[in-house]
């Protein structure tokens, strides 16, 4: 017997869950008096799936950045628990670019993880020397591993109570925007800022000069990274994935979706907007959610004929997911008039084949999570800030923020508001000093100058005491050149849509300019 | 004369033979008056809920015997079999798996063919059955599953609900097979809901038939041969 399913397990980037466990109907036979037979064929449902967010990536790269050893985790506890469950990794891209170029993207993302988790250092050695577009690994990304793999690992610890679930809404309520962004800006703060850590040893460096050099070396760094980031029980062997490793191409085992599944899909009012340059950057966050990868987990004994398996391998192109689509996918991919989410139509999934393994999948099916972006008083955003949210009702959240300052919140926000303490990355082996303290509203819905009041107060335009005209007056002159706004103390509708742009476009850069 | 039987859900053939007390479900399958019947259903054992079906007289049948000598006579009965095959998801057979098929008052251990078939006599009673398949001979596909089985209640191939049966057995998951003759706006509701449009598209995919979501008659043809029935 099955265990019973657990709660969905929720990281600061992904997520793990069984999916639900569905009694099977009987099975409908014709007794036979001629020579009439019955053909029960095994179908292909995932018993559990597990996703991590872009966050774990660098930007528009298939490089693996160092925190997703909180997600790994997830998995490695999640295949403990489901032995012998076969894996397979499907990798998504935003629709942003054409067809072939996110193939080729989320087919290296793919690659990256399925590499990562099988230790197969030739793999990432192929990313590595050959770029393409911007998933350029370079030095950076030695570096990145040479400094991973130089610091002490932290202490082996169980999940704890607050890595646990978060129930999950039956409604998506209104929540108004998918983001939220988080600022200080009292003057006191500045006598109490802490300087950031310094910058990184030597040593590394040496490494990572020597890794690019030397392919030996490199291989012996890649694996060093790989396992520091994995664990000694997240290694698995390629028998362990659906296609056995059997074909060389991975057919079976690891596979980039292109932009053909995306879980949300722009209004085509937004979408128009985004198309001008100056929207890019609010563009490539709100798309944030569709740029994921998932590996799915299925029942003990499922086999495949890789060669029948539906899906190209990761190295090629799109032409045999078409026959794949849904015959209205061109509709499904279409921008409508309103902004469309898998787990509210479901039917933003061109790939009819992947849309029938993740329809019942928690990972897939979860609301669009918020984002808050922590900055510090010079607007600038805290990369991995160790953070503490509470929320009435919900666990604790103490936890480092991702390396863009970003966490997601998942679930029911309770009463929409809560409390937020946050920080610098404390200089290794010290604790977390968590300076800032502020009230966080989550919750959107309503009057639009009730939300755009509540978002003056993320952004930090909160002096107790002080009227909203002053606060509103103070966000105008912040900005004023920027968005072309009158300071009048006024919401008029072009301040409520600056307030809009700046708090859900979430900037790496608060203001343009600093006084 | 003979009297018109209106088929219920769960019925065949052979069932209301027995029921009828005919030792051969060809007498009545035979009669004249069910020709139409023989056309559209052609399977005996897949009727559908409402189909009327003649069931004549039982005519006493004579036979001419010498008195002074002892004479046997047997009831020559059609045997009823269940088949089932079972494959993998990748089409091929689950050959040398250990079963135990449970139908009616039997219950016996046997073992698939190469071609992944389970081919047993059962009752003409039988209405409900279950396999336990133990898995087949390599370690790793040893796992218990139980495979509950509803006897008769297979419909013809041109109703949704016979669509939906078949395609869930072949592993499509088409959705819930319906527990009630449909209307035909219920029907048509289910042939536009994105689950069973889903389920044929692949079907289609996989045996090469053109993709239109439409469980027309050539879909319908490949269904009852890729099914078996």
């Amino acid at each position: 017997m099955p265990d019973p399913p657990l709660e969905p397990t929720v990281t600061v980037a992904g997520l793990g869950a069984d999916h639900p466990v569905v009694t099977t109907p009987p099975t409908f036979v014709a007794p036979a008096t001629g020579a009439e037979f019955n053909t029960l064929r095994d179908p292909l449902l995932p018993r559990a799936c597990w996703m991590v967010e872009d966050a774990r990536f660098e930007f528009d790269s298939s490089f693996v950045l160092p925190e997703i050893a909180t997600e790994i985790r997830i998995l490695v506890a999640l295949r403990r628990r489901l032995r012998e469950h076969p894996l397979s990794v499907f990798a998504h891209a935003d629709p942003v670019g054409n067809d072939d170029y996110n193939k080729t993207l989320s087919g290296r993302r793919a690659i990256a993880i399925y590499a990562l988790l099988t230790r197969r250092v030739d793999l990432w050695d192929e990313l590595f020397e050959q770029p393409f577009g911007n998933d350029r690994w370079g030095s950076e990304a030695l570096v990145t591993m040479a400094e991973t793999v130089a610091t002490p690992p932290e202490p082996e610890r169980p999940l704890t109570d607050d890595e646990k679930a978060i129930a999950f809404f039956d409604e998506a309520e209104d929540r108004g925007p998918g983001c939220l962004i988080f600022a200080v800006r009292r003057a006191d703060e500045a006598a109490n800022e802490a300087a950031p850590p310094a910058a990184a040893a030597a040593a590394p460096a040496d490494r990572a000069a020597a890794a690019r050099q030397n392919p030996t070396a490199r291989r012996l760094l890649f694996r060093e990274y790989m396992d520091r980031l994995c664990g000694p029980d997240g290694k698995f062997e390629k028998e362990e994935f659906l296609g056995e490793g059997v074909d060389r191409g991975g057919k079976g085992d690891f596979q980039g979706c292109s932009e053909f599944n995306p879980i949300l899909l722009f209004s085509r009012a937004d979408a128009q907007r985004f198309q001008q340059k100056e929207f890019h950057e609010e563009r490539n966050e709100q798309n944030t959610p569709n740029r994921r990868v998932l590996v799915y987990l299925f029942p003990v004994g499922s086999r495949i004929d890789v060669q029948a398996w539906p899906c190209p391998r990761a190295r090629e192109g799109p032409a045999a997911c078409r026959k794949r689509f849904w015959s209205d996918a061109d509709v499904r991919r279409s921008n409508k008039a309103e902004q469309r989410e898998y787990s509210k139509t479901r039917d933003t999934f061109a790939c009819r084949f992947y849309d029938r393994l993740a329809h019942a999948s928690p990972c897939e099916t979860a609301p669009i999570p918020q984002r808050v972006r922590l900055y510090d008083t010079r607007s600038n955003f805290i990369p991995h800030a160790p953070f503490r949210l509470t929320v009435p009702g919900q666990p604790v959240r103490e936890e480092r923020a991702s390396a863009k300052g970003i966490f997601t919140v998942r679930g029911k926000p309770g009463a929409g508001e809560g409390l937020i303490e946050w920080g610098f990355p404390p200089a290794p082996g010290e604790g977390a000093v968590l300076l800032f303290q502020e009230k966080i509203f989550l919750n959107f819905g309503g009057e639009p100058t009730d939300t755009a009041l509540r978002k003056l107060q993320n952004l930090g335009y909160n002096e107790t005491g002080a009227p909203a005209k002053s606060r509103i007056t103070a966000f105008q002159s912040d900005y004023r050149a920027q968005f072309g706004l009158e300071v009048t103390g006024v919401l008029d509708p072009r301040t409520i849509d600056a307030i809009d742009r700046v708090h859900d476009g979430m900037p790496d850069r608060l203001r343009e300019d600093t006084t | 004369m003979g009297t018109y039987h209106t088929v219920v859900q769960g019925e065949y053939l052979a069932k209301i033979a027995r029921a009828r007390g005919f030792s051969s479900w060809k007498t009545i399958w035979d009669a004249g008056e069910n020709g139409e019947l023989r056309r559209t259903r052609e399977s005996p054992n897949i009727l559908f809920p409402g189909d009327q079906l003649f069931i004549p007289d039982r005519a006493p049948r004579e036979e001419l015997r010498p008195t002074d000598q002892r004479h046997r006579f047997a009831v020559r009965t059609e045997t009823l079999r269940l088949r089932i095959v079972l494959k993998g998801w990748n089409h091929r057979p689950l050959a040398g798996h250990d079963c135990t098929l449970l139908v009616e008052d039997l219950t016996r251990d046997v073992r698939t063919q190469p071609d992944g078939k389970l081919d047993e006599q059962i009752s003409p009673r039988a209405t409900a059955g279950l396999v336990i398949d133990r898995g087949g001979p390599r370690p790793r596909a040893r796992v218990e599953r139980h495979i509950l089985l509803r006897i008769g209640n297979l419909d013809p191939v041109d109703k949704v609900s016979g669509q939906i049966a078949r395609l869930n057995n072949l592993g499509y998951d088409a959705g819930e097979v319906p527990d009630h003759p449909l209307s035909a706006a219920e029907a048509q509701e289910i042939r536009r809901s994105p689950q069973f449009l889903s389920a044929v598209e692949e079907f289609q995919c996989d045996t090469h038939l053109k993709v239109d979501g439409a469980c027309g008659p050539q879909t319908q043809a490949q269904l009852k041969t890729s099914h078996g029935c």
